[in-house]
């Protein structure tokens, strides 16, 4: 399952236990960069330095990594692609008569499907970055530190919990199903997928009143308490992190013009 | 389909979270509400949402011989409403982010705007149109295509905004025959899915909708009438 092999990086990487509100600063100030820059090259040196982290520093499996990372690849080449061709002016790069259609591709295209296809790369690798290292219920204090309204933190923290729950009934279902020839065509497939459906849907109802119960037990009156705290990293990390974004922005200022086909 | 990350300039960004943070707002506020007549709520949207995470990761086997995973957004719609609907899902499309690599931080505005307002609206309108001329399973159906569908015309709304190159309408064309026009199975895939679920629960566990208040006693004559069985008093 994908959901368990992310939570459980998450949970066992070199970098866990690195303070999470250095890792959530860092991830989140890349991410702005990459928003506003106007060229390819800081992007793609995001997209860099995270790889080296994820892959040398918090040694995530390849195996797991790759996969995660080819679909925003395989998405970028179809995007340079077609805006290619959408987008007209500038040089034509290339030419192809089909059944008298027309289809040529430009050089302002290609550069904004490049540019686009780069920043993709960049965030997708800085969000990983900050999945693959950081458990989710770190995040979830974070969060709360930062005024989130709580009836929507306790509800995600619930449901944080409630998926890996269902996700296991889900299977236990589906195995059920297949011993007893469900799935065997499209029909059948869709009774079985119908019938999964509904029964997690009650399975849940009954869950969620049964929790009320259990948490009505232990005086709840609509607010959840946590007790645990996140200490504030150390300064001179902080500044590093600063330093790395003022090179970056300098870069992207410096390379503001940059165009891999002029 | 989600925006990925990085693909939306940062004005855009900005607009969809301020759009999709109004409505979530709004909804936070509605349940609020029902928390102080009864925190039961609270547990219950929250496998509520579980629920709907867990329902996107299942793989709907559609005409073509591709996949597609319902959205789910339709059913939440047409039981909760459209505020509560956005809440869920920016809580679903944040897990979805960080658990699946699924859409992004960046562009979870546009995601939520698409996926959590613009799709539940168009499934409730279907389904508050509906209501009482036909029979429930068919008018969740019914919503749930037009939910799933109006997910992806946004979608493609979305991206033609965010480039709209020369000439703007030709753009959204492009856009639109490449998302709309594909989904319309997947749409339809989703709507039978949730039209055997709605059957189901209505057979197993009226009561739930019944508590909902989303069908009427009328529907579910099993139920709500004692059968006589001929046994003994």
């Amino acid at each position: 399952m994908q959901v368990n092999t992310i939570d459980h990086i998450a949970h066992n990487n070199r970098l866990r236990h690195i303070n999470p509100k250095l890792k959530v600063l860092f991830a989140l100030s890349m991410l702005l960069i990459i928003l506003f820059s106007k060229s390819i090259v800081v992007p793609l040196t995001v997209a860099l330095i995270m790889i080296i982290l994820t892959v040398f520093v918090a040694r995530v499996p390849l195996r797991i990594y790759l996969p995660l990372l080819s679909f925003p690849i395989g998405f970028g080449i179809l995007t340079v692609i077609l805006m290619g061709i959408i987008y007209t002016g500038g040089k034509k790069l290339l030419s192809i008569d089909i059944l008298n259609f027309n289809i040529s591709i430009y050089s302002y295209g290609v550069n904004l499907g490049l540019l686009v296809f780069s920043r993709m790369l960049g965030g997708v690798t800085s969000t990983l970055f900050l999945a693959l290292t950081t458990p989710m219920t770190e995040l979830f204090y974070i969060l709360r530190e930062w005024r989130i309204p709580s009836a929507l933190l306790d509800i995600a923290m619930m449901m944080y919990r409630y998926i890996f729950i269902l996700l296991d009934e889900m299977i236990r279902i589906t195995n059920a199903q297949h011993t007893r020839l469900g799935y065997k065509d499209l029909k059948t497939t869709y009774k079985s997928l119908g019938t999964l459906a509904a029964i997690l849907f009650i399975r849940a109802w009954e869950r969620g009143e049964r929790s009320f119960i259990t948490m009505s037990c232990r005086g709840y009156n609509g607010d959840l308490k946590l007790l645990n705290k996140i200490e504030s990293p150390g300064v001179k990390y902080i500044l590093l992190i600063v330093v790395v974004d003022i090179i970056l922005l300098i870069l992207s200022y410096l390379t503001a013009d940059f165009k891999v086909i002029t | 389909m989600h925006v990925m990350e990085g693909y939306l300039p940062p004005m855009w960004c900005a607009i969809w979270y301020i759009l999709s943070g109004i409505v979530v707002g709004y909804g936070i506020i509605k349940i609020n509400q029902l928390l102080k007549e009864m925190p039961e709520v609270k547990p219950l949207l929250a496998v509520a949402g579980a629920y709907m995470f867990v329902l996107s990761s299942l793989k709907l086997p559609s005409v073509t011989g591709s996949c597609s995973h319902p959205c789910g957004n339709g059913l939440s719609a047409v039981l909760f409403g459209v505020p509560i609907t956005a809440v869920l899902a920016t809580i679903v499309l944040l897990f979805q982010a960080l658990l699946l690599a699924h859409g992004g931080l960046t562009t979870l505005g546009a995601n939520i705007f698409s996926m959590g307002v613009m799709g539940p609206l168009a499934g409730v309108i279907v389904w508050k149109l509906l209501r009482g001329k036909i029979n429930s399973t068919w008018a969740v159906m019914l919503a749930a295509i037009a939910a799933d569908w109006m997910t992806y015309v946004t979608t493609s709304i979305q991206l033609t905004l965010a480039f709209p190159g020369e000439d703007p309408v030709k753009t959204l064309m492009i856009f639109l025959s490449i998302f709309a026009v594909t989904q319309v199975p997947l749409a339809i895939a989703e709507g039978l899915l949730t039209a055997v679920l709605w059957d189901k629960i209505k057979e197993l566990r009226p009561d739930l909708l019944l508590k909902l208040g989303v069908i009427d006693e009328s529907e579910v004559p099993h139920y709500t009438q004692a059968v006589e069985t001929g046994g003994a008093e």
